[in-house]
Order: C-alpha cells, then structure tokens, then sequence
C-alpha cells in the first residue's frame, strides 16, 4: 500500500472515531447516580417506568443504570471499581453475599439512614420476612436492604405423572416417594439416551435446588451461630449428601445428567414445560415464565420432600416444620466510597415504596398483556407489599395464582444461607463437595470432611490476620534505594570513562538515551518496578483495603500444602493441554505447509482458508466453539455430525465436551487445532528457504520422500520447530481468554476444574479476592515453571536443532 | 467386526477417490471428453455410494470396483507410470488440502449460517444449513400487527395461522385460493397438528435485534465500536512510533550501555504478564485510571520488546551509506530516523502495525481488569458479556459473533501481504 492510499484511510478512520464520541457528550448539572445490577432492556417495562417516575419525582438525578459487564454485578468487577475508587453509588445485590462485602468493609453501613426513617412509608423490619431482613445484617449493622425474594418449592409435571401412571394429585411429600417416582417417571430412547428424566436432583443450569436444600431437609446446617466453626461435615449433611448421590445414580450418574441437561433450551422449549423433565425443584422466579411460554402447562407445585421421619416429626426431627424452603434473592446496597450516598438512598427508598411497586408492576403487566401473556408479578421481600400486589395484580390463570400464593405463603419457613465473610467459599466448597461425591470421586463424608477443612481454615485465617505484622516497608526500600544509587553511580562512572572529552560522542550518547528513553522509562515503571513490587507482595496478605501484613512464606505454604490440590490441578491441566495441543498444533501447520509446499494450483485461496481462523478474536472462537461444540446433537455441529458418522460406523457416542470433566480439555484442544493455520505460514517461509539443490542432490542419490523429510527437511526446519516451541510454551502456560470464556466467564473453572488454569487462578484471586500477596506467590511460580521448560528446551536444543552455516 | 469393515470400507473409499480424482485430471488434461464424463460419473456414484447407502460391505465392493475402473483410465490416459503416479499424488493432495479447507471453514460457515436460523431451526437434527422462514401471509393480521404464518394442516389443506391462544392452542383459518383466508371456517388447532410451510430466507433480523437488546447506554453497540476503534489506533500509532524509534537507537546510535541495555530488553521477553499485572493494576489505580481506556493503550507508547528486537535486525540490514549522506546533509539523529531511515523498514512497520492491530481489536484481560462501564467497553469484551446474558439465543450471539469477527475479516483481505510478512517476520526472531 502507496502512503497515498493509506493517509486518507488513517483520516477517515480519525474522523468516524471523533464522530463515534460526539453523541456521550453527556447531560450536565444534574447528579448522575450510577445504578448496577439492575437489568435493562425489552423486558424490563416494569422497571423502566419505575425509573422514569423516580427521575420525574427528583428531577435533580439523573439515573444511570449499567446492565451489562460490571452492571450485572460480576463480584470481581465491583471489587475492582471500589477497590479502583470509581464504585456505583447503588448496587442491586445478590443478598446472600452481602455478609461477605460487609466484612471487608465495601459497604455502607444504612443503619444512619435507617435511624432518620418515620412516617407510614419507612422502611423497617417489621415489614419483611425475617429471612430476608437477616441475610443483610452483618455483626448487627444492616448493609443492604431487601428487595425481592424468591423461594423454592418442588414443581412437578402433572401430564408427566399421567403418563407415567402416577396420580398427579399427590406429589411426593417424602425422599422415599421422590426416588421412588422419579424412576418411574424417567424413559429411554432405543439408543440409550434419555427421553424423559423423573428428576436430577441438581442441574447447573436448570432448576435451582444445589446441595444446601438437601442438608436442610435433612435438618441440617452448615455454620455454628456464632459463626466462627463450618459444620459442613455432620452427620445430616453426610445423609443428605449420599441420598443427592442416590438420586443422582438413580438417573445413570452425574456425566450422563450433564450431557442429558446440555441439550435443554429456554423459553418455550424449556425441558420442564415439553416435559423431558418431571420433577424438579425450583425457584418462584419460573411462573412468570410458565406464563410467558407455557400458560397451559397442567403442573403442580410442592414443598420441597423430606425425609419420612420430618414428616412423623420423630427422632431427631421433633418439632420441626415439615415444610421448608429456602430464600434468596436481592437487595439495595451502597458501597463505600459512593460519591452520591444521599441521592442513592432516595432512589433506594422510593424503588421500595408502595409507590414504587405498583408503578413497576402497571408498567409490566400492560407490557405483558400487550403481547398476549399473562401477567405474574414477581415477589417482594416486603410482605405487606406482597399482600398489596396478590390483591391488585392476582395471576389470571387459576393455576398460576395458587402456585404464586404457594410460593408466597411458604415464605414465613424458609431457611437463608449463613450470613458469614466466607460466604462465597462455603458456596464453592459445597459446589465441589456436591460435584465430587456425585461423580464417584470421593464418598459424601470425605467430601465433606476435605471441603469443611478448607472453609475452616479461611475461617481461623481470618481470625489469626488481625495478629499478623504490618508488613514494613523500610528494609527493602533502604535496600533498593541503595541499589538504584550503586547503579546509577556506576552508570555515570562507566560513561565518562566511554565517553572521554569527545563532543560528538556525548551527542550521540544523549541522542541515544534519549530515542531509547521511551522503552527504558517503561521498562523501570511498568517492568522492573513492578517486578520487584510482585516480590514484596508475594511475602505480604494484601488486599489493597488495609495495610498489607507480612506472612513471611505464609502464601508458598499456603500454595503447596492447603491448596496443593488446587495448584496441582493447574499446573495438571495447562500441561496436559501444552503437552497435546502444542504438538499436534504444531505438526497441523506444518502438515498443510508440506501440502501446500508442493506448487498446488490455488495456493493463495488455500493459504487465505487455512489461515482467518487463527485471527479470529480469541472470545469469538471460544463463543463460537462452545456452540459447535455443545454436548448434545441438537445443538452442537460436532456432535451433530458425530452422530451421522462415528456413532454409524464405530458405535461411539458422541463425547459431552465441555460439560464433563474428561472432554473439557480435549474440547480446548480442538479449539486451539482451528488455529494452527497461524503457525503454517511460518513453517512455508521456513520451507521455502530449503535450498532446492539440496533436495535434488538427496533424489539423485535415491533417497524416498520420507528419508528427505526426515533428513533434510526436518534438520533444516528444526530452529523454527525450536522457536514455536518456546513460544509455543510460554504462551501455553499463560492461557487465560479463551479458558475464561468457555468455562463459565464469571471465575469459574469448567466442570470438577477440569479448566482451571494458573493464570486463570491467579486471575481469581488477584482481582475476584483481592489476595494479591497469594496471587503474587502464584505469579512467581508460574515464571519459575516457565522458566525451567524455556532452560530444559534450552539445554536439550543442541541434540537436535540444526543451525546452518553452524558456529554457534 | 462391524466397526473394523467400516474403518477398511472409509479408508479404500478414500483411495479410491484419491485414484478416481487422478483419473478426472489425467482425462481433463487429454480433452478426452467421454472418458472425462466417465470419470466425473464414477466419483459422483462413488460419492452416492458413501453417503447414500449406508452398508460397509457394499461400499468395500464399490471401492474396489471404482479403484479398478480409475486405474483403467489412468493407464489410458498417461503416458507412463511415473505419470500416473504424479497424477495420483497431486489429486491426493488437492483432496486432503480441500478436506482441510473444509473442516477449517466449516465453523466460519457454521457461524454465519447460525446468524441467520431463526429460533425454531437453531436445535434440530439433523442441522440445518440454509436459514428457510415460515411463510407469512401478509394479507391477515395477527392481533400483534404482525402477519399471518402459513402452515399445513395433517390433511394437507393449507392454513393461517392468526392467533395463538394464551393456552397454547392456534387459531387457524383454511387459505382461499385468491390469497385471502376464509374466517367463516376457523379452526382451533395445535402446534403438533401442525407443519409449518417454509422458504429459504435469512433472518437477517437477529443481527438488528442483536444491537436493540444491548443497554440503551452503548448506542446500539456504536460505543463498543468506539472504544475499539479508540483503543486500536492510539495502540497502533503509540507501539509503531516508539518500538521504530528505541529500534532504531539500538540499533544505529552509539550511546555507553546499549549493549547491556538490550540484554535486559531480551530478558524481559522471558517474563509472563501475570508476575507484573497485580502492581501494574496498583499502579494504574494510583493514577486513578480504573474504568478508563488509559491503562490499555498508555504502556505502547512505551514500546514493546519484542518489536523492538524484530525492528532492530531490520535497521541493522540497511547500509551505513544512505545515513551517512543525511550526517553530511546535516541531518541530527532524529531527522535521520525520521526522514531516511523509517521510510526504509516500511513492510516491517507495516507488519508490525498489523500484528498490534490484531493484539489491541483482540484484547481481553485488560479490559476484563480495568473496565466496569459499559461506556467503556470494546467489542471484544462486549461480545463476552453479550455471551453471559443470550447464551440460551444463539441467533443473536452468532449475529454478535459475527459483527465482531468481521472487521478482522476484511482487513485481512485488505492487507493479506502484511499479515503474511508479520507471521514470517515474527519467525525470524528465532533465528
């Protein structure tokens, strides 16, 4: 390209950029409030109008609700804006993490706000059921206040239960029937795949029961009061779990329910609603959507089953209710640091009224019946509100208004999650707990007894934190500076000596510094200095809030003895993936090389289809290969195609990819294969500099094709073959983007961590904990790993990479 | 056993296409019409054979017989063995390289044709590849305002669907011949009774309703664009301008420590990003930079190692004669790189821009990191975030998918050279 071509298309590009931010220049003189968690888009009549009332009552805000990224509350970005200083000044939160922000001192305390309320429309306690209420109080002060609620019940299929011959009249009221009729309810295909489960006693995407309603069940519970002692391992939990497990075995075992749940959809292909599910435990949060897709579905609503000896109220169940649920749901919170708290507790206020309420619910339901749906409400944690709006909005359905007034009047027994700082690694650890022992790996007790151990230890680490040293700054700093002074004394000294009396030396010398200057100051800033600051880190407990304390190893120990299942799983998995992908990355690119190498016509149409994958943005192959490859035929091409080929010829039925443990990484690796067109233009420009006598010399000597590639072409590849390979490395054990997007892209690590990488680890603990001391140890580690493959290549480089014209 | 004949009966079929390909191009090449027509015929039935009739045993038998026939026209078409086996191992190549082409744009195809399914074909097996519509009959309209869907009924007769009851049952009326529909003669039907009457026709909706569902505050996704746009050229210009400027005082001008200076400089490419990423993101918090572009486009301005190096052995490759004419034309050492010597390494820049390019429109984690606002966000984590929330609508996120692949797309078409050159160049390094 001439530069006469380019100039105008640099301008053109300038020109739609300034043109792109003419329309954010944004509305002045008013309080911008910042709103996350709320969602916003076509749905969302109900919540626009309420809005637009709160901006018309206050016309001095002006509301800015983000839905999506940090708006939609992702804990790792909320941690970063407050920790960044630019946090929301209202946050719609999940309640049940509440305590854990509490903890860290990243919210508000509302008591002040809540002391000043009076007059009938105050918002205050009496109000709201008690589960609720409490969830938001940490050590006696509130931090957010209630907003909606849900609970969950058991909904079965009454169409299912006549098909299966059970009477749709009386759902299972005990574990007993529950097993009992989920068998009879469950049906094959002729091929062995699920036609129809009788239930899963836990599905990540669909229905919402996880293993803490089995433990309450159960009667049981997982924090002591006081909050200070896990109590995951205790006999009720240990029954509970083994009857999920039983559950789970029931329905052909936890990877066949993944696979069986990867081919369910949303929306009126729901699995519950076309019935490929009969029973299943789920949140109040489903009738809005029974009406919206499925408004004739003939289905029932239960209390959650218990054990037989709950419902006799004997033995150790004396006095307690049948009947429970569990609550959750959301709540109104201002951060730390928010810069409008006043402007925020007014919207909070009137988001909660009576007011606010039924504006929301006009808006929603004229929505609603516009397009032909009838209208649900969605529940309050406020229970005189809940009251109001059964009486002004009642469901029309017959059906829809006694599931939602079932839902509603279980409300008074539900059971809320402990409110505790190590909320979020009590819910993990009882995800992993759950995970394991439903997939053989560990029985329920010593699931439990290793999850409760690592919740404990958060809980005593805690504990000991606040008896830690400050961490002090003084040594290292007097040792650095010293450092700097040494090195720049000796610079200075070392250049007088070069540069002697010459004029023009002493030019070039200041001419030199200074068209380097740009890359030196990075180096020091961006580089070097954060280099030594990782150092320091990696011996402190730092989470940016508080001033850092120094734990001496404290983080290596913690590294490689608590979680040295964790890291090893890490390190496990990014090997395994290096280890097969790099190969076979390699040698597809070098393959198709060789083909094209041949002076094929149409080289320049192959070169273009083989090569576009690999500048794909990394997060749009990884969008678009989890759907190619989804587990079930349905939906995934691969399995699809699977299905027609191998499963025809070879009687293999196609692999669950990303939804089991076993496929998840060979899934990566597929994946990453699409990319290997990159590396091929590399491997032709190594083959077109293979001199072309050398391989007619080798013919005339009657070497075989085989023989010249191996001795011929392979020697003189073997430094580009050496170069991929060390950059191959390095880049393998750095792998983030795609990992995080395809298992889960919120944090998580894929099935039983089957995708946890390091960095993805240390991605976790730096920016979702804010543990950087621990992420920094991680950090260090990962570069010794690096280190030592890069030095091992290094070494074992002279045994077969061939240098030409050699004095090396 | 069963699946050992399948694996013997896929393999001979494969030679015997590698063969039956030869023929084609050896009879193509001696313009013998006739036996050109035969060859064509023998890969067609060959290809019926394989894909139609799913029977290992007959596909062995019809192996052997199209190997046997190929060899036929091979012999008579060619001049001798040697030939013949060129032939052969040209048409192999070209069928694995088109079997590779295929499996390699098949998600591409995947990608574009999922884009434009509407709802009702996303998850059917088969897969369907040509996006088809229900036929809509315009002169009935829905309660909604929108127009009447055709469908056959089990008898065949065709009917509009006009309301779809909140129970779940369809009221259909039966379709006249003049194009109206009879309401004298409503029915109330279900969805099983019946089949939708289809069309091939994309639904190219799902790429405007992909915009309309993003937050009003991102403009239709004109802001993520924005953002990207921001982020790449100030990326570009910022790692262009410094990496060719620190190159160039490696490389050409004589300062104390440059030696030891680009030792670390090498040593620093050794380093992963995650040992300086936690300080780095302490740094940028200090300046107050969260939630802003900053941190992702200020550190090009400081140049990068690895480009630095590439640029440097390409300074070092230009004659000593073309910088000493500038000297005596009394040029400083800044005028010279500006005016003599950049012009020079142009491809190398070029390539270089290119590679930034993709880095920068591809960035992930530092967004990931810095970023919170949607006001904010480039496409890249936008697409991310979209993935969150329409995972269950893949019309819409193949759509979103594709807008966001596509500007990568066509500029590859336009600077394929540079693209080409930068993986070659970036290969040098090793050397």
């Amino acid at each position: 390209m001439k530069m006469r071509v380019v100039r105008p298309i640099i301008f053109a590009l300038l020109a739609s950029t300034l043109l792109a931010i003419s329309p954010a220049i944004a509305k002045a003189d008013k309080i911008k409030l910042v709103v996350w968690g709320l969602q916003s888009g076509k749905e969302t009549a109900g919540l626009d109008a309420q809005i637009a009332k709160f901006e018309r009552l206050n016309p001095d805000i002006d509301v800015s609700n983000l839905s999506i990224g940090a708006g939609k509350m992702n804990p790792q970005k909320l941690m970063t804006s407050i920790v960044g200083g630019a946090p929301p000044d209202v946050i719609h939160q999940d309640r049940f993490t509440v305590g854990d922000w509490a903890s860290r001192g990243t919210f508000m305390p509302l008591d002040g706000f809540l002391a000043k309320e009076s007059g009938p429309e105050s918002i205050k306690e009496s109000n709201y059921y008690p589960a609720a209420w409490k969830e938001a109080v940490y050590q006696g002060k509130v931090f957010a206040i209630p907003t909606g609620i849900d609970d969950r019940m058991l909904m079965y299929n009454r169409k299912v239960f006549r098909d299966a011959g059970l009477d749709p009249d009386k759902p299972p009221r005990t574990w007993e029937e529950l097993r009992a009729m989920a068998k009879k309810i469950t049906s094959r295909n002729s091929d062995g795949t699920y036609k129809r489960i009788g239930y899963i006693p836990h599905l990540s995407t669909y229905g919402n029961s996880w293993f803490y309603i089995y433990s309450w069940m159960n009667g049981g519970s997982f924090m002591t009061p006081d909050g200070n002692t896990c109590t995951l391992n205790t006999p009720e939990n240990v029954e509970a779990l083994q009857y999920l497990v039983d559950l789970y075995n029931d329905a052909g075992g936890y990877n066949a329910a993944n696979v069986f749940q990867s081919g369910f959809q949303s929306g009126e292909q729901d699995p519950f609603f076309i019935g490929k599910i009969g029973m299943v435990i789920h949140g109040s949060w489903v009738i809005p959507n029974i009406a919206r897709y499925a408004p004739d579905l003939d289905f029932g609503v239960a209390p959650p089953p218990v054990p037989e000896a709950r419902i006799k109220g004997t033995g150790r169940f004396k006095g307690m209710d049948p009947e429970l649920t569990w609550t959750g749901g959301y709540s109104f919170a201002i951060p730390q640091g928010a810069k409008q708290p006043e402007a925020a507790w007014r919207f909070i206020k009137f988001m909660l009224s009576e007011d606010g309420y039924r504006t929301y619910n006009i808006a929603a339901k004229e929505y609603n019946e516009r397009l032909g749906r009838p209208y649900v409400f969605g529940l309050t944690a406020n229970a005189k509100i809940n009251d109001v709006l059964l009486k002004e909005f009642p469901p029309t359905l017959t059906r829809l208004y006694a599931a939602q007034k079932a839902y509603i009047d279980i409300l008074p027994k539900a059971n809320y999650r402990p409110v505790t700082f190590v909320g979020q690694t009590l819910w993990d650890a009882h995800v992993r707990a759950m995970e394991r022992a439903a997939l053989g790996a560990q029985t329920p007790e010593a699931a439990l007894a290793e999850q409760q151990a690592i919740v404990q230890k958060a809980l005593d680490k805690a504990e000991q934190r606040n008896n830690l040293p400050l961490f002090n700054a003084t040594v290292p700093l007097v040792v650095i500076g010293f450092i700097t002074v040494a090195g720049i004394a000796f610079g200075i000294v070392r250049m007088r000596k070069e540069l002697g009396n010459s004029l023009m030396a002493k030019r070039d010398a200041v001419a030199g510094y200074l068209m380097a200057g740009p890359w030196i100051i990075g180096f020091i800033l961006l580089t070097l200095g954060p280099i030594v600051a990782s150092g320091l880190l990696a011996f402190c407990d730092y989470d940016v809030l508080h001033a850092p304390r120094s734990v001496g190893f404290g983080n290596f120990t913690e590294l490689f003895v608590d979680d040295r299942e964790l890291l090893g799983k890490a390190l496990w998995n990014v090997l395994y993936t290096a280890l097969i992908g790099i190969p076979l990355g390699m040698s597809t690119g070098l393959c198709i090389a060789l083909l094209l190498n041949q002076k094929v016509k149409g080289m320049a149409f192959y070169r273009t289809a083989f090569y576009i994958p690999s500048i794909v943005p990394a997060i749009a192959s990884a969008v678009l290969w989890m759907w190619v490859l989804a587990g079930d035929p349905n939906k995934g091409l691969v399995n699809a195609l699977w299905k027609q080929t191998f499963t025809v010829w070879f009687d293999i039925v196609p692999p669950g990819w990303f939804g089991v443990p076993e496929w998840s990484k060979p899934g990566l690796i597929v994946q990453g294969l699409w990319g290997a067109g990159g590396g091929m233009i590399l491997w032709l420009a190594g083959l077109q500099g293979i001199p072309v006598s050398l391989q007619e010399a080798a013919s005339i000597d009657g070497a075989g094709t085989l023989s010249k590639f191996k001795n011929i072409t392979l020697p003189l590849l073997s430094p580009y073959i050496f170069f991929n390979l060390i950059m191959g490395t390095i880049g393998a054990i750095q792998e983030f983007d795609r990992v995080y997007v395809m298992a889960g892209g919120d944090g998580s690590s894929g099935p039983d961590d089957s995708l946890l990488m390091p960095v993805l680890l240390l991605f976790n603990n730096a920016f979702r904990y804010f543990k950087m001391g621990y992420a920094s140890a991680l950090a260090w580690i990962i570069f010794v790993v690096i280190l030592l493959l890069t030095l091992l290549q290094w070494a074992g480089q002279k045994k077969w990479v061939h240098y030409e014209g050699d004095a090396r | 056993m069963q699946q050992l004949i399948w694996l013997v009966a896929i393999a001979g079929a494969l030679v015997a296409f590698a063969f039956a390909i030869g023929a084609m191009i050896a009879t193509i090449r001696q313009k013998s019409l006739v036996t050109g027509a035969f060859s064509v015929a023998l890969i067609a039935s060959l290809l019926i054979l394989a894909f139609g009739v799913r029977h290992n045993i007959v596909l062995i038998g019809g192996d052997i017989v199209a190997y046997m026939v190929a060899i036929r026209i091979l012999k008579a078409t060619t001049r001798n063995k040697d030939h013949a086996s060129e032939i052969v191992r040209l048409s192999a190549t070209h069928m694995v390289l088109l079997a590779g082409t295929f499996l390699f744009v098949i998600p591409f195809a995947w990608l574009v044709s999922t884009s434009l399914k509407s709802d009702d074909e996303q998850a059917v097996f088969p897969p369907v590849w040509i996006p088809t519509q229900q036929v809509l009959v315009y002169s009935v309209k829905r309660p909604d305002g929108t127009p009447g869907r055709l469908s056959t009924m089990k008898d065949g007769s065709k009917v509009v669907e006009f309301e779809e009851l909140p129970s779940g049952e369809i009221k259909v009326a039966p379709l006249m011949p003049d194009g109206n529909v009879d309401k004298t003669k409503v029915i109330t039907s279900t969805r099983s009774e019946l089949t939708k009457v289809r069309r091939v026709e994309p639904r190219w909706l799902n790429y405007v309703e992909a915009l309309k569902y993003l937050p009003p505050d991102t403009y239709y996704g004109w802001t993520f664009l924005k953002n990207s746009l921001i982020l790449t050229i100030l990326s570009v210009i910022g790692t262009v301008l410094s990496s060719s400027m620190v190159a160039y005082s490696f490389a050409r001008l004589r300062w104390p420590g440059r030696e030891g200076w680009f030792k670390v400089m090498l040593a620093t490419m050794m380093i992963p990003g995650a040992v300086t990423l936690m300080p780095q993101f302490l740094i940028f918090r200090s300046l107050g930079w969260i939630d802003t572009l900053k941190p992702l486009w200020v550190p090009a301005f400081f140049g990068s190692a690895f480009n630095i190096f590439l640029l440097r052995q390409f300074f070092l490759g230009i004659p000593n004669e073309l910088e000493d004419a500038a000297k005596i034309d009394g040029c400083g050492p800044f005028t010279t790189y500006w005016k003599v010597m950049l012009p020079q390494v142009k491809p190398a820049l070029a390539a270089i821009a290119i590679m930034s390019v993709l880095a920068a429109w591809n960035n992930f984690q530092g967004p990931l990191i810095y970023l919170s606002s949607p006001e904010q966000m480039p496409m890249a984590y936008g697409l991310q975030l979209y993935q969150q929330d329409h995972a269950g609508e893949p019309g819409l996120m193949m759509a979103a998918s594709t807008m966001v692949v596509l500007p990568i797309v066509v500029l590859f078409f336009f600077s394929q050279r540079y693209f080409i050159e930068g993986v070659s160049l970036s290969g040098l390094g090793g050397r």
